[in-house]
């Protein structure tokens, strides 16, 4: 006898998180891999980054009850985990890294299985299963068996088996991984359909493009703690603003007058890039004047995800941080 | 995912739903009760027995031990040939005993069956990376190993109890419901017959039963599909080796028959068919059997363990095994 659907279940509001770890810490023998970490992941769709070993990993294996954490607690679309694992896994789907699929099966089957594993009947589990391998480019491909397919195939039928349920909350490691051009940029248009059709996305990459171009929020990781939480947007631009002027003469007078001032600078050529707070655009145009340098460009500076994203990983290495303390008190 | 339907066959299959493209939707339908995720999860490594045409093949044998054991019987019934009729004071006495080697056929076609297609399937799914995706979905570990041992159960009892009921209703055409030596006179004699069915099930469910945990956690342990069939098979083997290098030493007749795994596997039907003969010496049928019984016990009770500690930390991802 059907139950009544799990996902009848009121979804979390808007504002609500659809995921939120409070304290939480994992620990595999003496490696932390998780320290403290407090985060919520917003509806939408998320881009986790994070150099290897920063512990994306182990979020998304604590999202999905895989693994317990020491200490802190975990809800995912409300619920807390691991007591209501069964109930969150049947309205989450995960596409995970490793080229894994069943062993024996082909396309249509493996999504089939899987649709079956999350809860949906015989037959709903087969219309959905064509649906999603149509929606994915595999309609050709789905009798064949899924271990004949290749790379790009098999990321596309691992990303059919983590929809075909209709999940509130999909979860993708490196969709992208192993994919053309032309096949990477089909996953990341379906993927921001499926955000756009009001499912949670979280998606970790190591293809900051695909970030930019999927997500409207970034969460970076970085030795186990969350070093940003926020927009793309803000991603790029730092947790201050970042401005660049662009100056006719010499860029270093504007220099001397900003770090006068009390500002960071750095001159790049003819160009001059201030740290400096979002509303000091009067203050920096006052010291071009004082400065007496002709101004060519003048304006917030937009780095790219890369840049930023390198950036971030400073400021959020602890080691550097202290040799910079350490040069700072040399000086 | 909204589109027009179309009905299309695709090659070599039945007829099949085919969607034409549309735009992602979110499923809307109901979802299956646990119990019932559960039920599909073991019909689905049921199926999983028989994907093969090497299965398929293989069972082919499991009758046609029965049938060549069916025209014995028959042979030795009809033609009333010095030295080849049974006498008809030992005819219930010579069922049992046919029942018993019919059983010692299946059992080590059996066994074969499980190092080639049940011992690979744990180890399988922990080298494929299989075990990440059933357990990232709403699969209990004690689930997903209760589905394979049930379904190893089903598909080994099947093959065994199959081709003894198959026996039993040919040695009772040509014997009738009494045959000579049978301890129930008249019509009574048709429950010594079902005790005779009742015997092999539960004999055939014991030994699949035990069998198939062991098949399972030799794979868990060596999580590598290509040698999981050599690991269970090598104790199989191993422990008959063992069981003649005894018998060579302390005699035939002794409880070194106990270490043979593979006709310990008869040992429940042993001891309900064979209660301990007055003419032979005590330590042969039954007591090697029961003493082959508390080693299945002792191995099963020991994969148990290891599928517990497996599953506890299982390799989550391809090639982590």
């Amino acid at each position: 006898m059907p139950t009544p659907p799990a996902d009848a279940a009121p979804p979390p509001p808007a504002t609500e998180p659809v995921a939120a770890l409070r304290g939480v810490t994992k620990t595999y023998d003496e490696l932390i891999a998780l320290r403290d970490v407090e985060l919520d992941l917003p509806k939408g769709a998320v881009g986790l980054l994070g150099p290897n070993g920063a512990g994306k990993s182990t979020l998304f294996r604590l999202l999905l009850g895989l693994e317990i954490p020491d200490s802190g607690t975990v809800d995912v679309l409300g619920r807390a985990m691991p007591d209501h694992t069964l109930d969150v896994l049947a309205r989450v789907g995960y596409m995970p890294e490793d080229d894994s699929l069943f062993p024996g099966l082909n396309g249509i089957e493996q999504v089939v299985h899987a649709a079956q594993l999350s809860g949906l009947s015989a037959t709903d589990a087969r219309s959905r299963a064509h649906q999603a391998l149509d929606l994915c480019g595999l309609a050709d491909a789905r009798y064949r068996l899924g271990a004949s397919y290749s790379l790009g195939m098999r990321q596309r039928l691992r990303l059919a088996m983590a929809m075909a349920h209709g999940p509130e909350l999909l979860i993708l490691d490196e969709p992208t991984a192993g994919l053309d051009p032309e096949g990477r940029q089909q996953m990341l248009d379906l993927v921001a359909e499926i955000a756009a059709a009001g499912v949670a996305v979280v998606l970790s990459t190591h293809v900051l493009p695909d970030v930019e171009a999927v997500c409207d929020h970034v969460v970076l990781l970085s030795r186990g703690q969350v070093g940003y939480n926020g927009t793309v947007a803000g991603f790029k631009s730092g947790t201050g603003s970042r401005w660049k002027i662009r100056v006719v003469g010499d860029a270093q007078n504007l220099a001397s007058a900003v770090r006068a001032a009390g500002l960071e600078c750095e001159v790049e050529g003819r160009s001059v890039v201030v740290s400096a707070p979002a509303d000091a655009a009067a203050m920096l145009w006052s010291l071009c004047v004082g400065a007496g340098v002709g101004v060519r460009a003048f304006g917030p500076l937009e780095e790219d995800m890369g840049s930023a994203f390198v950036r971030h990983l400073r400021i959020d290495d602890p080691l550097r941080r202290q040799a910079g303390a350490q040069r700072q008190g040399a000086m | 995912m909204n589109g027009a339907t179309l009905n299309t066959r695709p090659p070599g299959q039945k007829g099949a739903v085919v969607f034409e493209p549309g735009g992602y939707a979110r499923h809307a339908g109901a979802r299956v009760a646990e119990s019932q995720r559960l039920r599909m999860l073991l019909l689905v490594f049921a199926r999983d027995q028989w994907r093969t045409t090497k299965s398929k093949i293989f069972a082919v044998f499991f009758v046609l031990s029965a049938l060549v054991m069916a025209a014995v019987a028959i042979v030795r019934a009809k033609f009333d040939v010095q030295g080849l009729a049974v006498p008809v004071a030992d005819q219930a006495k010579w069922v049992a005993t046919l029942l018993h080697y019919h059983g010692l056929i299946t059992t080590g076609l059996l066994l074969v069956g499980l190092a080639t297609q049940v011992a690979p399937q744990i180890a399988r799914d922990a080298h494929e990376g299989a075990l990440l995706l059933y357990f990232s979905r709403p699969v209990l570990r004690p689930h997903y190993l209760f589905a394979r041992w049930g379904a190893a159960c089903l598909s080994g009892l099947g093959q065994i109890l199959a081709p003894a009921v198959l026996l039993i209703v040919v040695l009772l055409s040509q014997y009738g419901l009494q045959p000579g030596g049978c301890p129930l006179p008249g019509a009574a004699g048709a429950l010594w017959w079902l005790a005779l069915l009742v015997g092999q099930a539960l004999s055939a469910a014991a030994a699949v039963a035990m069998a198939s945990l062991v098949a399972l956690a030799a794979g868990a342990i060596v999580r590598n599909p290509s040698s999981a069939p050599l690991a269970f098979g090598g104790v199989i083997l191993g422990s008959t080796a063992a069981s003649w290098v005894a018998q060579a030493a302390w005699g035939r007749e002794s409880a070194a028959r106990a270490l043979d795994l593979h006709h310990a596997m008869s040992a429940a039907w042993v001891l309900l068919s064979f209660p301990i003969d007055p003419a032979r010496p005590p330590n042969t049928h039954a007591v090697a059997a029961a003493g082959g019984l508390v080693l299945w016990i002792a191995l099963t009770a020991g994969a148990w363990w290891s599928l517990q500690r497996f599953l506890a930390n299982p390799p989550l991802g391809k090639g982590r095994s």
